[in-house]
């Protein structure tokens, strides 16, 4: 009796199965990545094209995203940069520093006067007119304390050590500073200077008072909180309007259910960091031939950073034995489908300053320096706990990266154990230094490296001690503290030659390799690429 | 005074200690936990450094730089003003926040809540009618696959069967009320099949009885007198089961809510206990802790309803 029963509902589930099995998409060969697309295309994305003009104008392009676009009139941003509604005085572009609101600048020798030049046909979309003073209105709004979930917004932080600002005329301003600053372009760049309307915020406490008024191409028209922004054409930007009237942005947290609502239809693209990750996106355009998958270099490495103070990785030898060891190449043709480059720099490849170091892989040498490690130190084995934040893991491949190294370091006579912890008790344990590695992805905090040489790697950085990485290197600390003095790009990208190649040597920390970022749409729409922030918005159209 | 009256007074003023017990208890584990909601404020993209000077600042500003009993202390004493306070993280007012997620969890607990009874209670009357009979015994399997199969895999399952291969129903959102259809069956389905069971051995137990066989031998069908008479007398369990059910969909069905892009008390509640977002959590146990309550009391009023010697207070002596 109870095996009939079994049967039948075994059946009714394979009929529904059945069922849903209709309709499935034929397979199909992947498009190839467009190249990436310079900010200047993404401005001035030129004229409608025929045939589809009325279809832009009428129909939204609804995209997704796992975090709301809008954090609202709480965050010192409002919103995401790839919404394309604020602007910044300078753009970073793949490592390149671009003129954006501020056309031009120009320093003294000493670099502690700057003096930026704006553009004079900007208009906020509330038709204000962006100029000096609305620049510097927005500036002094950076001094209230405003926090974001995007990154930090203070003067300090933006300008370090400033004495004074002043406007030179309607479209000039002036930065004078205490102590030279030498990359203040950099520093500006995208997040380090967003613009608003002096209408939307509020000039006592800086808050944005309902909707951010911005310069970009697009303006809000409509959000509804953790549900979806729409957003419409400011067809009076200098830069030329977009091609698509209006674009829907929903919120869809779960990664699982964003490609669903890919494939149903619902959406026309993915957009922001890890909204696919890699193996989902070149499956589903291996499946069906109505996706297509857009590429682009990020400027996030995946790194092994280590506890100096564990007794096997303060010797230089070990963590070499560990650098040779592992096999970048097969872990970014294996793991990563072959769509990332392995890493040897510290900074990728997506930095200006970026050194094309090459390492190799060579297991006999790396047992050689190991044995040799562990002979002096009276062991046969090293027992070492790598730790991998969870949310690392979930969106880039780490886990799978970590059981490799737990394979190969163990032929090393290491004994990885891998633990997969929540954000705060990873920090908690990194504060403690109870951890011998961990295996992280990151980015520079700006397009200038020194913070973040200093940041990781010298004596007194903020995270070097504080979070037990316990690098200790002379050399590292002499240039790092070289650098800020020295204004001539030339020279001080030798100064940056010169850290990354010392890191490298010295095997501070092993970079694994260059991460990208994934954009997948629906072929109905074209022209969707990926940006540093999200996708260009302004370019993208329907396709028929 | 009659005993509803004092019963409900008695419940009302057990209410607030309990609700002052459990937001001790919330905020010491949260001050235990580890993590640190100054360092998160500073350092969003944990790729951020910043000087002491800048944390003890915002600490100061967050009220984190006070002892945990004085920043419990103020904290309930804004309560007591109806001010939760904000975010620590996304600066919005928390009792805004819950103003507005609120009546989301609400819909989608209403609308399960109403999934949960008609498919289990309505399954569970046929198994017990049917009782050993092949509807019985395929009502049976269906609500064990229901209560065992975890609600993140029927979630994955009903958004490829409804909104990826069918197109019947929207993935996420809530756009409009069909985007509450998911979430809702996802969320009904254990309880529906706990309910089902509950149902069946309840009539089944009542079906003893004698008033039944009376029934019986006055003319009426079986069908009619389980409707009738026995269904009144069973569905106490299953109404006690059904109050604490809604006041856990109500009280968060973060998985859920998550998984269907629902921007309920779950959802939010989750991330803030992510991110050490004290005054945000705080909120959530109060208010999880109240519906709780009042489901029980909620339930309690159903006995005192459907039972006449509580109503008559013979049931207290």
């Amino acid at each position: 009796m109870k095996r009939t029963f079994s049967c039948m509902f075994l059946a009714v589930c394979a009929a529904v199965m059945l069922a849903a099995g209709c309709g499935h998409g034929n397979e199909a060969p992947r498009p190839s990545a467009p190249a990436q697309r310079t900010r200047e295309e993404t401005a001035r994305p030129g004229g409608r094209d025929k045939g589809v003009g009325d279809r832009n104008e009428t129909e939204e392009v609804v995209i997704a995203a796992y975090r709301d676009a809008v954090q609202g009139s709480g965050d010192a941003f409002y919103c995401w940069e790839g919404t394309y509604v604020w602007e910044a005085l300078t753009a970073n572009n793949g490592g390149v520093i671009e003129p954006w609101l501020a056309r031009s600048w120009e320093h003294d020798d000493q670099c502690k006067e700057w003096i930026f030049h704006l553009r004079q046909d900007v208009f906020f979309t509330d038709g204000v007119q962006f100029n000096a003073d609305v620049c510097l209105e927005n500036i002094e709004r950076w001094t209230h304390g405003l926090t974001s979930t995007y990154t930090s917004l203070s003067v300090e932080k933006s300008f370090p050590n400033l004495a004074d600002m002043e406007k030179v005329d309607d479209y000039t301003v002036r930065f004078t500073f205490k102590e030279p600053v030498t990359t203040l372009e950099y520093i500006l760049s995208d997040y380090g200077s967003p613009m608003f309307s002096p209408n939307c915020f509020d000039r006592e406490t800086g808050v944005i008072y309902d909707y951010a008024v911005g310069t970009g191409p697009y303006r809000i028209v409509d959000h509804v909180e953790s549900q979806y922004v729409v957003l419409e054409r400011n067809d009076g930007y200098y830069g030329g309007p977009g091609k698509v009237k209006r674009f829907r942005i929903l919120c869809i947290p779960d990664a699982q259910t964003r490609v669903s609502a890919l494939k149903a239809g619902e959406v026309m693209g993915l957009a922001d960091n890890g909204a696919i990750t890699m193996d989902a996106a070149k499956n589903l355009c291996a499946t069906d031939e109505n996706f297509a998958m857009d590429s682009t270099p990020s400027h996030m490495t995946e790194y092994i950073m280590f506890n100096c103070e564990n007794e096997f990785l303060a010797d230089r030898r070990m963590r070499e034995a560990l650098n040779l060891a592992t096999d970048r190449e097969s872990i970014c043709h294996v793991l990563y489908n072959g769509l990332l480059e392995p890493a040897y720099s510290f900074l990728s490849t997506q930095s200006v300053f970026h050194l094309d170091l090459k390492g190799g892989y060579d297991m006999e040498r790396a047992k050689a320096l190991a044995r040799e490690v562990l002979v002096e130190k009276q062991a046969d084995r090293a027992a070492m706990t790598m730790i991998i934040r969870s949310g690392t893991a979930s969106d880039y491949n780490c886990k799978a990266v970590a059981e490799y190294l737990k394979q190969v370091y163990g032929e090393l006579g290491v004994d990885l154990t891998i633990e997969i912890l929540d954000a705060s008790i990873y920090k908690e344990r990194q504060q403690e230094g109870s951890y011998d590695m961990t295996l992280t992805v990151f980015g520079i905090n700006n397009a200038d490296p020194t913070s973040t040489f200093k940041q990781y790697f010298a004596s007194e950085g903020n995270s070097n001690r504080p979070l037990n990485y316990n690098y200790y290197n002379e050399a590292i600390n002499e240039l790092v503290a070289k650098a800020p003095a020295i204004s001539d790009m030339e020279k001080r990208g030798k100064i940056y030659d010169e850290i990354q190649t010392v890191l490298f040597e010295d095997s501070a920390c092993l970079p694994i390799c260059y991460q990208i970022n994934v954009n997948i749409h629906n072929k109905a729409i074209k022209d969707y690429a990926g940006r540093t922030f999200g996708v260009g918005l302004p370019t993208i159209s329907w396709t028929e | 005074m009659t005993v509803l009256m004092q019963y409900m007074l008695k419940k009302t003023a057990l209410l607030l200690p309990v609700l002052v017990g459990i937001s001790i208890a919330a905020f010491a584990l949260g001050a235990m936990s580890p993590g640190d909601p100054v360092d998160q404020v500073l350092n969003p993209n944990g790729n951020e450094s910043y000087t002491r000077e800048e944390y003890d600042r915002m600490a100061a500003r967050m009220g984190l730089d006070k002892p945990a009993a004085v920043q419990y202390g103020k904290w309930l004493a804004g309560m007591f003003r109806g001010d939760m306070g904000r975010s620590f993280f996304t600066n919005k007012s928390v009792k805004g926040q819950l103003a507005r997620r609120i009546p989301i969890s609400a819909r989608l607990a209403a609308l399960s809540m109403a999934f949960t009874a008609v498919l289990g209670v309505g399954a569970g009357v046929v198994a017990a009618v049917y009782k050993d009979r092949f509807p019985d015994h395929i009502l049976g399997a269906l609500s064990m696959t229901a209560l065992s199969v975890p609600g993140f895999w029927t979630a994955i399952l009903f958004i490829w069967l409804f909104a990826e291969k069918w197109k019947l129903l929207p993935t996420s959102g809530i756009a409009s009320w069909t985007g509450y259809l998911l979430p809702a069956l996802t969320l009904a389905l254990p309880g529906a099949g706990v309910c089902a069971r509950l149902t069946r051995s309840a009539i089944l137990d009542e079906l003893g009885r004698q008033y039944v066989t009376v029934a019986g031998s006055k003319g009426f069908s079986r069908f009619q007198t389980v409707v009738r008479h026995v269904s009144c007398n069973a569905l106490i369990p299953v109404v006690t089961y059904l109050g604490t059910h809604l006041a856990g969909i109500l009280g968060g069905a973060s998985v859920v809510e998550t998984i269907f892009a629902v921007p309920g008390i779950g959802s939010y509640a989750i991330a803030a206990v992510q991110s050490k977002d004290y005054y945000v959590v705080q909120a959530y146990v109060l208010f999880s802790g109240t519906v709780y309550v009042a489901a029980n009391i909620a339930v309690d009023l159903f006995y005192i309803a459907v039972n006449p010697r509580i109503r008559r207070g013979e049931a207290g002596r």
